[in-house]
């Protein structure tokens, strides 16, 4: 049960630990005795994945002047989601923990990810593939064991600046621990490669010809040649089974073929980390298309890991040149445009004046001007800009693993010829890496490495131990804490000085959790670790960071973070029975039970609001042949859903909001005949898979049917904006907002054409469209003058009422007209408090169940003062009727001003927030313990509240309360 | 843990392990096969024909391509397509054709062979031919003192064939010859507002005009250019001489010789952030005994190249010289500016060629980037006679050097 989020004062964590009420009453403990994880567990097989490009222009456009990926809704913030519970990124397809936790040899950082297979040298390579311009040119050689290499070059002119830079960075990246390809430098002269009688030369329209001698002679032309060691390429060895290259992975959402990929990319930690590194290695070139997926086999299981590649344009290489000074400094599409234009060039950012060595396979490479947090990468990338401090903080402490000998070893592996040259990378990657250090420890509080040695907690303080701060005292508030529910009991009388374990936990039973938050004199940065007594000890299970403002939200793609949930009873019946087709194939996909209520409800609410919006219209929409004979309605082509999509952060707009459905054996040949759906432009670009579109007559909104080839599927989904030219150049057609019932004026659109749609969705005071051609069962009120009902007398503080309808009354008058909070509290249960404040969970939340009270009266005097002055009910509310026949109203004298209806047992208990507080004994079909009111104050736009009473201890109370649903 | 994600209703985990392996299973049950939109192989097919080189190199992407700009001054904006292929015949020859035109009836066709095969790391050989009809361009009469309102208009219809062969005798500095056929027609003027050039003027006062003739040219170069970029220098310099002779063929009237002198610099600064600009031009024309110049080739100043403050084509004479400094600065990535000053003057004889009596110009510019090609430019440019606004598709030192 969830309430309203009417301001910003109605934090959403409560949302978050409100709707956690699924999570908890599933899974109701913090910690489980296999945390911390280290390891991510082994992956389910990838049966069906297939390669997918992604396109550098496109690219570039969608992450310079849209937003895509999911951000975090200020002020709050979603945290990483791939670490285990220590915060840590486990080991897995992603990311392995390397020099950081396990301290590699030199040895090992030089060999990186694997050094024992360099292209042979004794035999010329056969060249399979040359490409001269475009995407990754280069050469494709097999050496005489049929490795397989891809050769990229220097630029002229610059000898060892891009593959250096390359090899270097891929070392560093190897380290860090991110999954990067073999590469090796090699030197060969022009007789070691040999044209392979099969080979191909790219052409310069894109198409491949047979490869002649000259060809590579052409290529060569271009590449720097060193008199004394001849080429010097980058060979990057391309796995076996190099068809299993899946293509790029894009840096926000998921993959939608990979069951192991269910953290969006915009929300890893070793994404949003990788801002810190690519910062430090000066690789602004980061972005999907330096990435691959590759299916890997291990253990005889398929599975997908991730790859970073492409390092040519990290230091100083600009790839094809040193780097220009702004990359790095500023993104493709500027920073500070109208001060540069105004300042006539008087104005200067540092990195303009920047000094760099005349060093040419440096490149433009410094660390003077370097600053962590202004650096950039050419194009806005999601995680980079949803980076915390926690995900800073934890890439820096593995970047400051790395000593001064680390940098030159992994430098070395550049093969500069110029000692000067890996000097300089290396004295400059020494400083980047201090002031990465420096600020970062400075955003929270920098402890690290906790354990328990001789019953005293120990960790150490990574600021400190680098010189970045000095020694500093910490504080400790010590906790037992409840796994189960979430709760601390604090220890002690205050915080203490003293890191030895208090004796109360000393004592406890193995099994059982504690807490010590600790902070260095700032309440505010502060960390809490988490201790599990252990048979033999402690071990630290868990790590949290505070830092100043951290409100931590859930990630609005999965949750309905704080919106009102649609119940799955609410649907007709139509509707459910379309649904549990659904619900039916998805239990036995995923190998679980579930009713449809508990798989509806789960769903986010874009997929409820989809599937809701979709059927809505279809059920509304009939279908008539030429002759006006009946054809059913649209619903009626449906055979079953395949598939809801419901939003899909940066996904392209015909990929979200839409039901992929399976259809009926003659629904193509009835949307032929039918007069209310016409053969549209085939679907060339978007809808892919999908040719064939079938639009419903009429302005928008309408639906459109794209079919796909064999008619056996479909592509169905409500466009509320034209789709003509060129209106739909403008009016977001082509955007994703085109089939979100729930953007803009959508709804109201929606309203328009199909009724009987109630945006269910919305908060109580956010503006709702204007229900119009609603049947009279379903009428919202209007805003006519009526006469005041009479009010209730002012009865005093205490008293109890016997009467439901004169206590609803009471309750209403004592908050909008009277405004005496203290005796509208007499009326709120505890039970709506509990279930408002879900738990004392430090976690999750900064409310406490009295900071919960005093937030509920906030938001009672905010919609008091929304309201405005009111002198009776009359003024403030009107009664609202449900569209359901069979709820059964109470009559009442205030029926104008509010409607009253006798609930089932049943009825009542969805709505209850906790429905642990339910009492099991009462016969579902009885009646008479709870009511519903419900009434809609009389304000431009708002929308219904329900409130749910019963009585507590002989006085009618509130107990539950939402957005009503009708 | 802290995933982002609510367990399932319908699970209970007992371990991590347990609970991840319910949001996998949850997410098996929903999965769909990863689409790619037909764009994306599109857009990448023109990454890889060369989208990037060809602004860089000017010449565009290999296959099909729009063309914008590129015909003379004053004839309106200018667009039309092109096809080039730098790999013709397995790389040994490149290809490129255009035909463009103006909304005014300017017309251009032009096609460019680039014999690879015959080029060493040191030679080259191209060929290039080029149609042109011109309807609206400007003419003031001859000298310094032409006044602004004997502005007239002709059309100007010529073609050519040239071939260019030359030599790098060492790093960056090459000599070479040209050799080819240019052919003129000069007729009625279509700029509405602005009499015809034959109403004002005569061919005795205007040597060509109404003179239709062929040329024998050809002629010898000598060049050292360490530019950082050909369409977009921000540092490096460009020193060039050409001598070409020009035979009437057909009238025998209009011999002479030519000689063209340039200089550009580009002086650096704060990381090619800022970047002055300099250069010097001067273009000499001398008759053959008892023959003239030709107005029409004779050098020019005024329009979006030169003396940008004053309309094109405003000053017409046998000798021109000519200076232009700019102060650029970065913008972003995307965009320079600058301010300039132009400044120069015709003059009759080679003995007037000097620094007194110059006009001059000045203002301030947009030069709009692709990499590190200049793709195109806004000047606004004010002089004693004008204020103009210059937009056009090309830097103002442009990037073979030679086109005044």
């Amino acid at each position: 049960m969830v309430g309203p989020r009417k301001t910003n004062r109605w934090p959403v964590v409560l949302w978050a630990a409100a709707l956690c009420l699924l999570a908890v009453s599933a899974s109701a403990q913090k910690f489980y005795p296999d945390d911390p994880l280290v390891k991510e567990p082994p992956p389910l097989p990838v049966q069906h994945a297939n390669f997918r490009a992604l396109s550098e222009l496109m690219e570039f456009a969608a992450n310079s002047f849209s937003k895509p990926g999911e951000r975090h809704p200020l002020p709050h913030v979603i945290p990483a989601g791939d670490v285990n519970t220590l915060g840590e990124v486990m080991d897995g397809a992603w990311y392995v923990n390397r020099h950081a936790r396990l301290r590699l040899t030199p040895e090992e950082l030089r060999r990186g990810p694997g050094d024992s297979q360099p292209p042979a040298m004794d035999v010329p390579w056969m060249v399979l593939v040359v490409k001269k311009e475009g995407l990754r040119p280069g050469i494709l050689i097999a050496d005489k064991n049929q490795n397989l290499y891809l050769l990229r070059f220097d630029p002229p002119g610059a000898v060892e600046l891009a593959t250096g830079a390359d090899m270097v960075t891929s070392r560093f990246f190897h380290a860090l621990g991110y999954h990067v390809p073999e590469d090796y430098i090699v030197y060969f002269e022009r007789s070691q490669l040999v044209a392979a009688d099969s080979g191909e030369q790219i052409t310069s329209l894109g198409k491949s010809r047979d490869l002649q001698e000259e060809d590579i002679n052409n290529f060569l032309l271009k590449a720097a040649w060193d008199p004394q060691r001849g080429y010097r390429a980058v060979a990057s060895r391309l796995p076996r089974g190099w068809e299993k290259l899946l293509g790029p992975f894009q840096v926000f959402g998921e993959r939608s073929d990979d069951p192991n990929d269910i953290v969006p990319h915009e929300h890893r930690r070793d994404l949003r980390g990788l801002a810190v590194f690519c910062a430090w290695l000066n690789h602004n070139n980061m972005r999907a298309m330096n990435t691959l997926d590759v299916l890997i086999e291990e253990e005889n299981v398929e599975s997908i890991r991730h790859f970073l590649i492409d390092f040519a344009g990290s230091l100083g290489s600009g790839i094809r040149e040193p780097k220009p000074a702004w990359q790095g400094n500023e993104p493709i599409t500027g920073e500070k445009i109208f001060r540069n234009i105004g300042g006539f060039g008087l104005i200067t950012d540092p990195w303009m004046r920047a000094k760099y060595p005349k060093i040419a396979a440096v490149g433009r490479f410094e660390a003077e001007t370097f600053d962590p947090e202004e650096w950039t990468t050419n194009h806005p990338l999601a995680p980079f800009l949803n980076r915390l401090p926690d995900d800073t903080f934890w890439a820096a402490a593995k970047v400051m693993a790395f000593t001064d000998d680390d940098i030159r070893t992994l430098v070395g592996t550049g093969q500069y010829s110029d000692p000067a040259a890996a000097d300089w990378i290396a004295r400059c990657l020494m400083e980047r890496r201090d002031r990465i250090g420096r600020i970062y420890f400075d955003r929270v509080l920098p402890l690290d490495g906790f354990r328990v040695e001789a019953n005293e907690l120990k960790f150490d303080d990574l600021a400190v131990q680098h010189g970045f701060a000095a020694a500093r005292m910490y504080r400790i508030q010590w906790s037992q804490f409840d796994n189960r529910k979430g709760t601390h009991q604090p220890i002690g009388a205050g915080p203490t000085e003293s890191l030895a374990l208090p004796e109360a936990l000393r004592q406890s039973p193995a099994g059982s959790y504690s807490c010590a938050r600790i902070d260095g004199g700032n309440p505010a940065l502060a960390v809490l670790a988490y201790l599990r007594r252990e048979a033999d000890g402690w071990s630290v299970v868990g790590i949290e960071r505070e830092w100043p403002g951290k409100s931590l939200a859930t990630s609005q793609i999965q949750t309905t973070a704080g919106k009102a949930q649609k119940r799955y009873a609410d649907l007709t019946d139509r509707q459910r029975a379309l649904f549990s087709g659904y619900a039916a194939a998805h239990s036995e996909r995923s190998g679980t039970t579930h009713t449809p209520e508990d798989f509806f409800n789960s769903l986010p609410i874009s997929e409820q609001t989809t599937f809701d919006a979709v059927t809505h219209a279809l059920i509304h929409s009939p279908l008539t042949d030429a002759g006006g004979q009946s054809l059913g309605v649209a619903i009626d082509l449906v055979q079953g859903i395949e598939r809801i999509a419901g939003q899909y952060y940066g996904r392209s707009g015909d990929q979200q909001f839409r039901l992929y459905c399976f259809m009926k054996p003659a629904a193509q040949e009835t949307l032929v005949k039918c007069r209310e759906f016409s053969r549209d432009e085939e679907n060339t670009i978007y809808h892919t898979g999908y040719p064939h579109s079938y639009r419903q007559a009429g302005k928008p909104p309408s639906i459109q049917i794209s079919m796909s080839a064999d008619g056996a599927k479909a592509d169905i989904d409500v466009d509320y904006r034209s789709s003509k030219l060129p209106s739909a150049l403008f009016n977001g057609h082509l955007t994703s907002a085109n089939s979100d019932v729930r953007a803009g004026d959508n709804f109201k659109a929606h309203s328009g054409r199909w009724a009987g749609f109630v945006a269910w969705w919305q908060e109580v005071f956010r503006k709702m469209g204007k229900v119009e051609g609603e049947s009279e069962a379903a009428t919202l009120p209007k805003f006519l003058p009526e006469a005041p009902t009479p009010m209730s007398p002012d009865r005093p503080a205490g008293a109890v009422i016997d009467d439901l309808p004169e206590a609803v009354a009471e309750f209403l008058a004592d908050w909008l007209v009277r405004r005496q909070y203290g005796e509208v509290r007499e009326f709120l249960s505890p039970r709506l408090l509990a279930c408002v404040n879900i738990d004392d969970d430090v976690q999750n939340e900064t409310i406490r169940a009295d900071e919960a009270k005093a937030k509920l009266r906030e938001v009672m005097i905010a919609a008091v003062e929304r309201l405005g002055r009111r002198d009776n009910l009359t003024e403030a509310v009107d009664a609202v009727m449900p569209t359901n026949p069979d709820r059964k109203v109470v009559e009442q004298p205030y029926d104008g001003d509010f409607t009253v209806i006798e609930l089932t047992n049943a009825e009542a208990r969805q709505y209850l927030c906790d429905p642990g507080e339910y009492d099991a004994s009462l016969p579902p079909d009885g009646r008479g313990v709870y009511y519903g009111v419900i009434f809609k104050f009389k304000l431009e736009g708002s929308g219904v509240l329900g409130l749910l009473w019963t009585r507590v201890d002989g006085r009618w109370q509130i107990v539950a309360y939402r957005v009503f649903a009708q | 843990m802290a995933l982002p994600l609510e367990t399932p209703v319908w699970g209970q985990a007992e371990t991590r392990a347990e609970e991840i392996g319910f949001l996998r299973r949850d997410k098996t049950a929903q999965l769909w096969p990863e689409t790619q939109s037909p764009l994306v192989d599109k857009l990448n097919k023109l990454v890889d024909r060369g989208l990037y080189e060809g602004f860089e190199n000017t010449k565009g992407t290999n296959g099909w391509q729009i063309v914008l700009g590129g015909m003379r001054s004053g004839q309106g904006t200018t667009a039309g397509i092109g096809y080039r292929r730098s790999d013709l015949w397995h790389d040994r020859l490149g290809f490129r054709s255009t035909v463009r035109g103006t909304i005014w009836g300017a017309v251009m066709l032009d096609m460019g062979l680039d014999f690879q095969s015959l080029r060493t790391e040191r030679s080259f050989i191209q060929l290039y031919a080029k149609y042109e009809n011109s309807p609206r361009m400007d003419y003031y009469g001859q000298g310094q003192d032409s006044e602004e309102d004997d502005r007239t208009s002709f059309r100007l219809e010529d073609y050519g064939v040239d071939m260019d062969a030359g030599y790098e005798l060492f790093k960056r500095f090459k000599i070479g010859g040209t050799l080819g056929y240019y052919h003129v027609h000069t007729g009625h003027g279509h700029r509405g507002g602005v009499p015809s050039i034959e109403e004002i003027f005569t061919s005795e006062d205007t040597p060509g005009l109404r003179q239709d003739t062929g040329f024998f040219r050809y002629g010898l170069f000598a060049q050292y250019d360490y530019r950082d970029s050909i369409a977009g220098p921000r540092s490096g310099g460009f020193y060039a001489v050409r001598h070409r002779r020009y035979e009437d063929l057909d009238l025998d009237q209009f011999g002479f010789h030519q000689l063209e002198i340039q200089a550009q610099q580009y002086l650096p600064y704060w990381n090619k952030t800022r970047v002055i600009a300099l250069r010097f031009a001067t273009i000499m024309s001398f008759p053959e005994d008892g023959q003239a110049i030709p107005f029409y080739l004779q050098p020019t100043l005024g329009g979006n190249d030169s003396l940008r403050g004053f309309e094109r084509y405003r000053y017409y004479d046998d000798h021109a010289v000519m200076f232009t400094a700019e102060h650029r600065w970065y913008v972003f990535s995307g965009l320079d500016m600058a301010v300039f000053a132009d400044a120069g003057k015709v003059v009759p004889r080679k003995g007037h060629i000097n620094f007194g009596h110059l006009s001059v110009s000045g203002g301030v510019g947009f030069r709009f980037r692709i990499q590190n090609a200049v793709v195109m430019r806004v000047d606004f440019a004010f002089s004693e006679e004008s204020a103009r606004v210059c937009w056009t598709f090309s830097d103002i030192f442009k990037a073979e050097g030679w086109k005044w």
